[in-house]
């Protein structure tokens, strides 16, 4: 299933912990996934049953950020969990620490 | 493992009914000068920082002799060194605003360009271009204040709402994980790994006491601060520096053992980035380090230990602004900082000569909350804010690595 994105819609995982916020987002709908399932974009709508499908374990890291390679998506963990986020059933790579701020 | 049992520690330092002549030397410090001047005398704030110079001079720290104003002046020594203006609505350091939402008020601080980056995410809004404030202002007048914290929360903005630790008056919480006979600061082994003004400061404090201080960086994501090299230097100037490449497994492995040789270790991390790095504090405080000390915005615990904050934006958290025709604004310089780092020094002279392993829980919005306590009228002209006595000295990234390693044993 494809969902159209936008800065600030969250994805919560139907299989696992995984929460993600959407901080980039590309123009056109997608096929993301989080432990290879659609995710819902509702917490009170999440099954309550339902496996994390193999080659989609791994999990994901709470403050990581995850990228697709063209650099038009990326999802903020806001949850950790045992799924990984994919996009058409590529997993997502993480960005690089941000660096430290200079001053405040 | 048992679970954290948080207890305020009382602090020692505080010396109720004890005579501080607030208006002067509010004038002198520095603090003055970089406050809007119809905000009146923070006489908290004078007080908390003469009861932590004099509690830490007896020590051997002696602030009183490197800056001025008795030593109070250490609250503007970072807007010296920077130059920075008065604050007003906007921070000193230019980085933080006070904010109206349709409930009340938040402080915010953007601080990097990535932060730039989530605020479509933040507010709903499009992308904003390198200026966002304009943007943000208009779209938090119509927001609730809770809905603006939880959700920057989320992203990792630093957003404090006005006053929501205005209760929250224990600058200091201690969890005792087990026994350890007393010991005199001189000669412990302090690892720092806090960036920044806080942490720095106590580690520096610590170091003029007679401690062996030894500050480690990553040798990818540096001290931002090195940007503003006086400052810098006069923090670090009695340190050691070790760079570890913390991105690697070796890297994380040898930081993992010099965490195990400290007696000390000052951090401000959030707990999860040291966890992800394979890092269990309090594990490691019962058989290593006898005294954590975490200094973050907000404390370790719960939700409010995954929240970023700095010295301004977690003052106003707690409660800790003057007041001008109804509306706030920032005191001095990042205010919660230098009293966080002295609260965090004076714990750990406190902590060591009583004895004991402890996890340490110093929050910048704590701190600022038990600070607050009204304002005086001005006393004086205000003097601009002035530079240590004692200037520091440079410390290139990494400049001990392998003498320090070397040194503990560490392969």
């Amino acid at each position: 299933m494809t969902m159209q994105l936008k800065p600030g819609t969250r994805l919560y995982s139907a299989v696992c912990e995984t929460e993600l916020m959407t901080i980039r987002a590309p123009a056109d709908p997608i096929a993301v996934t989080i432990g290879g399932v659609d995710p819902v974009l509702d917490a009170g709508e999440r099954p309550g049953a339902g496996e994390v499908v193999e080659g989609h374990g791994g999990g994901s890291a709470m403050g990581k950020r995850y990228v697709d390679d063209a650099g038009t998506l990326e999802l903020l963990c806001t949850k950790a969990g045992e799924g990984a986020p994919a996009v058409d059933g590529v997993l997502l790579g993480t960005k690089d620490a941000k660096a430290l701020p200079a001053s405040d | 493992m048992r679970p954290a049992d948080w207890q305020p520690l009382g602090p020692v330092w505080a010396r109720a009914g004890a005579t501080v002549e607030s208006g002067s030397l509010w004038a002198r410090s520095g603090g003055q000068w970089l406050t809007d001047p119809a905000v009146g005398v923070p006489v908290g704030v004078v007080r908390s920082l003469v009861e932590l110079v004099e509690f830490l001079d007896l020590h051997g720290a002696g602030l009183a002799d490197i800056s001025s104003a008795s030593g109070v002046g250490v609250v503007a020594e970072r807007a010296a060194c920077l130059g920075l203006p008065p604050a007003g609505a906007v921070t000193a350091g230019g980085a933080g605003r006070l904010l109206r939402c349709r409930d009340g008020w938040v402080a915010v601080s953007i601080t990097r360009e990535s932060d730039i980056d989530v605020i479509p995410a933040w507010l709903d809004v499009p992308p904003t271009g390198p200026d966002p404030w304009p943007v943000v202002e208009r779209a938090l007048a119509t927001r609730a204040v809770a809905e603006v914290r939880d959700r920057a929360a989320l992203l990792g903005l630093a957003c404090g709402a006005l006053g929501e630790r205005s209760d929250d008056r224990s600058p200091v919480l201690g969890d005792r994980r087990g026994e350890a006979g007393p010991r005199p600061v001189a000669g412990l082994v302090v690892v720092n790994l806090a960036s920044l003004w806080a942490g720095p400061l106590a580690a520096d404090v610590l170091a003029r006491s007679g401690a062996r201080v030894i500050t480690v960086e990553s040798t990818t994501r540096p001290d931002g601060a090195r940007a503003t090299p006086e400052f810098f230097e006069a923090l670090h100037g009695r340190c050691e520096s070790v760079a570890l490449p913390l991105g690697t497994e070796e890297g994380r492995r040898r930081l993992a053992r010099l965490l195990e040789r400290a007696d000390v270790v000052i951090e401000g991390s959030r707990p999860r980035a040291l966890e992800q790095m394979g890092i269990d504090a309090v594990e490691l405080v019962e058989r290593g380090p006898r005294l954590w000390v975490s200094i973050t915005a907000h404390g370790r615990a719960g939700d409010s230990g995954m929240r970023v904050g700095f010295g301004d934006d977690a003052a106003v958290a707690g409660g800790l602004v003057g007041w001008v025709d109804g509306e706030p604004r920032f005191l001095a310089d990042a205010i919660a900082d230098p009293l966080a780092g002295l609260t965090a020094a004076a714990s750990v002279v406190q902590l060591a000569a009583s004895g004991g392993r402890w996890m340490v829980d110093v929050a910048l919005a704590r701190v600022a909350a038990a600070a607050s306590a009204g304002f005086a009228p001005p006393e004086g002209e205000a003097a601009p804010p002035s530079r240590r006595r004692d200037p520091g000295a440079p410390l290139p990234l990494g400049r001990d690595t392998e003498a320090v390693l070397a040194d503990l044993g560490i392969p």
